[in-house]
């Protein structure tokens, strides 16, 4: 099947006077229609990065070096700022961690839903308001007649992330890109907005990038898993078999630290500290358990472990039968 | 990256304060209007020690029969209605200009940092020492319900002019600013680790403000010592334009484009232009070198 | 309704703030070296007039005493009298003052009415001929100093071109004054029908207008650009562009959100074209109050002066009592 995205080879840095900071070192990824796709990781790793280049997004000092993504047939990369705006918020939404911040503080929500709704449909702004009551409705804001009103200050967080949500799916978008939906929610806030993204992904067969350090949110809601190191898709397969038999010694530390906070909340804090290893061999080797002469010298391609499941390992298939303890 | 320093023997010192040298080098050659603005000080502090001795006439004298000429090989920028060579007196002028506003400054700067640092350090505390702070600002804030130059206008005007009046009155007007900057470094500095340790080694709070917070507090203001300066320059010239300031015929910026204001009427307009360029550069180039210390102190902008 | 209650509100706190004010103004009679009484009445008083005035002042009184009687008189609109004009101040304030509201007001709107506009453009289109000559401006409009400047344009407009009226005030003399209706003589002519009055009038206006304006206009674009360009890289304005929103409503976000700061900019113009006014007035001959004040600490005129400083201060204090009330209407976050 023709995948609805193909992200292939995306390299990506942040351009300072003082020089470079590559940021994204060769992505490769791919979403199929219809399906939901977790992408975890800590944080910079470059998850929120590649979800603003999927969109063309970036602009200075952010500079997209190599790479091509292909959307729905088309090359998002070669494309013009008001050739975009016709895809975006149309074909690919996005919702963003911290949700207040992405409306606008002095627009009513109704308002900002309806400037949304009119970006791409020749309706009335008394049509578009219309349409928002019936899109807050759809998201589960009690008295949405009134809540058009609100501004952002006077709703909670949960609130304003199903503002956001209902601005995403307005048109029933193929792709949804729900980039941390849950950071700084309650756990049972975000439990229920997880739950009205995927109802809601379902009804329209978008497919979804959920991007989220939390492992167990993607195992829940995900039929696939990529796991982001260091500007990089590591390793990327079907949940279960990911769940299973994690072939990165990364993924096996993501999940054993995922363990080990649900134990005892002791989350292992680590960062990406060897980002300048990554000119010669492996970025993870100064971290990783396994690693072996080969890891320092080259870069491990991202190479299939079975059918649908790859990892960016020279020892994969050891760490994924558990032959080696990672 | 900022070097680490170790140790801190007289060697390493040295190394340290060569390699921050040429650290200040690389960011000043990267900025023309840095460099510009240290020419301008250079030269008005060369030209207030120095002015009234190079200059080819007596920036006070008349001479007689030679009014109103427009410049020429004799008389660079021409002569006034007076016949005082204006070139001469464009020279001297920065004497009184900067003694004026270098001791104004000086004098906003102390006061400024001091009052910053109590009302900064004791905001938020208890009892007395809080209700200093809280009237300082306040204070501060009904200075500033006067616009800045008829507050001046003012002062001298009612203790007469002159230029030690015209020095209190600037003095006392740019206080808030360096208060207020203050007040902002002290509240960072104040929750650092090093003065949680300063007060685990018993220090008295006072010493506390005044030997641990303060040196570590004084970079905004310092960074506004310039630009100070120059807004202090600015004053003087629009007080003296006025004749409320420097007396004629001192040589000053302002007092001369006075004395050239009814020839810019008649075409004469060499007796105001030249003072003026000379006022507006200098007040430019003080400004410049404050945004270029400003910029430097700044770690995001130094790279 | 929520307005009107934080406009009570903030009227309240105007009270405190000009008691302190008239505090420091009474005290700053008491800055004068010698004799307040004396001083005040000026050169040419008789022994009477100086008597007269120390019982007005209440000299052999105690201070608080003192300032009751200063207050007082003030509310009922005795600001002393003026030796120089010899005529009460106040006479003097409601002559003088139209002309020095319309110079301020006027270039205060020209700067909002240009300076936010070239602000959102130059925050726009980055890397213009138009940035880079703005750019240049902004440094030496900071720099220059007005009164010079005025002289400057009188010298080209005027003395070598001849395309405007010299600095002679608000009208040529030849024209008849219009009769008074406002006191601001352009408008006066405007409301009369004078068009030949208008026409000098406005003429008479455009330089020191100019001047003011080029010199203090700067500071609205400066923030305007700044904020706008803050604006366009805030979280909702990138938001509303990954949602595809028009390129016209995205500029939009962004100028509404810049707004409540460039208000309080704008307060500060103000505050400071009172300021400028004084030097410009006094450049064109302009006849309002700032070249009253002037003339008043020329010939130590004390109680012009005196009055002059008060009414300042509390042209600043409603300037920005405009500023906060503005900015609660176009910011829904600031509480009652």
């Amino acid at each position: 099947m023709e995948p609805l995205l193909a992200v292939d080879d995306v390299r990506v840095s942040f351009e300072k006077e003082s020089g470079a900071v590559a940021v994204l070192n060769g992505v490769d990824l791919s979403v199929q229609p219809g399906e939901s796709i977790g992408i975890v990781g800590e944080s910079g790793a470059g998850k929120t990065v590649l979800v603003r280049t999927i969109l063309n997004l970036l602009q200075e000092p952010w500079k997209v070096h190599q790479g091509q993504i292909r959307f729905d047939g088309e090359d998002l990369l070669a494309k013009q700022e008001e050739e975009l705006r016709q895809i975006r918020g149309v074909k690919i939404a996005l919702t963003s961690p911290e949700p207040r911040k992405q409306l606008n503080p002095l627009v009513r929500v109704g308002e900002q839903l309806a400037h949304g709704i009119r970006a791409h449909r020749k309706i009335t702004r008394k049509e578009a308001l219309e349409l928002a009551v019936e899109a807050l409705e759809s998201v589960g804001i009690p008295d949405p007649h009134l809540r058009v009103r609100s501004y952002p200050h006077e709703l909670s967080g949960g609130m304003c992330q199903r503002v956001v949500i209902a601005m995403a799916l307005s048109h029933s978008p193929k792709l949804l890109l729900a980039d941390e939906p849950t950071a700084g929610l309650d756990v049972t806030i975000a439990r229920q907005i997880l739950d009205l993204m995927a109802e809601l992904v379902h009804e329209f067969g978008s497919s979804l990038m959920l991007v989220s350090r939390d492992m167990g949110v993607v195992a829940h809601y995900c039929q696939r898993v990529a796991v982001m190191y260091a500007g990089q898709i590591v390793e990327v397969g079907e949940t279960e078999v990911f769940y299973g038999a994690a072939a990165h010694p990364y993924s096996r530390h993501l999940l054993r630290a995922a363990r080990a906070a649900r134990d005892d909340r002791r989350a292992a804090a680590a960062t990406v500290e060897a980002r300048a290893a990554a000119a010669h061999g492996c970025a993870y080797t100064p971290r990783c358990p396994v690693a072996i002469t080969a890891c320092e010298q080259s870069t491990p391609a991202l190479e299939p472990v079975e059918d649908g499941h790859a990892a960016r390992c020279f020892r994969r298939g050891e760490v994924a039968r558990g032959e080696v303890q990672a | 990256m900022t070097t680490l320093v170790d140790g801190g023997g007289p060697q390493s010192r040295k190394e340290a304060a060569a390699a921050e040298f040429r650290n200040f080098l690389a960011f000043a050659r990267r900025r023309p209007g840095f460099i510009f603005g240290l020419c301008v000080v250079v030269v008005t502090v060369f030209l207030a020690i120095c002015g009234p001795y190079i200059a080819p006439y007596h920036p006070e004298r008349a001479l007689p029969g030679a009014g109103l000429q427009p410049p020429s090989g004799q008389h660079w920028m021409g002569t006034d209605v007076s016949g005082m060579d204006v070139f001469s007196r464009v020279i001297s002028a920065p004497r009184i200009d900067l003694a004026i506003a270098l001791s104004a400054t000086l004098i906003a700067f102390v006061g400024g940092v001091l009052l910053g640092v109590v009302s900064g350090f004791y905001a938020g505390a208890r009892g007395i020492p809080r209700v200093a702070s809280e009237a300082i600002m306040r204070g501060a804030d009904i200075l500033q319900a006067f616009p800045v130059f008829i507050f001046a206008l003012a002062l001298v005007g009612f203790r007469g002019p002159g230029t030690e009046n015209v020095i209190v009155a600037l003095a006392f007007l740019n206080i808030p600013y360096f208060l207020r900057v203050t007040r902002g470094a002290v509240f960072q500095v104040r929750e650092r680790p090093f003065i949680e340790a300063a007060r685990c080694a018993g220090n008295k709070e006072v010493r506390i403000a005044f030997v641990h917070v303060m040196p570590n507090a004084l970079g905004p203001a310092l960074a506004n010592v310039s630009p100070g300066i120059g807004f202090a320059i600015l004053l003087t010239a629009a007080l003296s334009f006025v004749g409320a300031g420097v007396p004629k015929p001192t040589p000053e910026w302002g007092s001369m484009i006075s004395i050239g204001a009814p020839n810019m009427m008649t075409g004469q307009w060499w007796t105001a232009l030249f003072p003026g360029l000379a006022l507006g550069i200098t007040v430019l180039g003080y400004a410049l070198v404050g945004d270029g210390i400003r910029d430097y102190m700044d770690p995001v902008n130094r790279r | 309704m929520r307005f009107a209650k934080y406009a009570g509100r903030r009227l309240i706190f105007l009270v405190p703030q000009l008691f302190v004010v008239s505090i420091i103004v009474f005290f700053l009679v008491r800055l004068l070296p010698g004799d307040p009484a004396f001083l005040m009445a000026g050169q040419f008083a008789t022994e009477e007039r100086i008597e007269e005035l120390r019982s007005t002042m209440g000299l052999d009184q105690p201070l608080y005493d003192q300032y009751a009687r200063y207050v007082t008189n003030v509310l009922q609109g005795d600001f002393g009298h003026s030796w120089r004009t010899s005529q009460p101040v106040i006479e003097d304030i409601k002559q003088r003052l139209p002309a020095t509201l319309e110079l301020v007001l006027l270039t205060g709107f020209i700067s909002v009415a240009l300076g936010i506009p070239i602000g959102i453009y130059t925050a726009v289109k980055k890397r213009g001929i138009a940035d880079r000559v703005l750019f240049g401006y902004g440094m030496l409009a900071g720099s220059i100093p007005d009164f010079w400047l005025g002289l400057i344009l009188i010298f080209v407009f005027f003395s070598l071109t001849g395309i405007l009226p010299g600095p002679i005030g608000q009208l040529d003399p030849i024209v008849s004054t219009p009769p008074r209706i406002t006191g601001a003589i352009a408008l006066d002519a405007l409301l009369g029908g004078h068009w030949e009055a208008f026409k000098s009038a406005v003429l008479h206006l455009i330089l020191p207008v100019a001047t003011l304006t080029l010199v203090y206009m700067t500071l609205i674009i400066k923030n305007t650009r700044t904020m706008v360009e803050e604006m366009m890289n805030s979280d909702f304005v990138q938001h509303a562009r990954a949602m595809g929103f028009k390129r016209s409503i995205q500029l939009r976000y962004a100028v509404r959100n810049a707004l409540p700061p460039v208000v309080t900019v704008v307060g500060i113009v103000f505050w400071f074209l009172l300021g400028g006014a004084v030097l410009v007035e006094t450049v064109f001959a302009w006849g309002g109050l700032g070249q009253y004040a002037v003339e008043s600490v020329i010939s130590s005129d004390y109680a012009p002066l005196q009055a002059f400083v008060l009414l300042a201060a509390v042209f600043t204090l409603l300037v920005f009592l405009l500023v906060d009330l503005a900015y609660f209407v176009i910011d829904p976050r600031i509480k009652t």
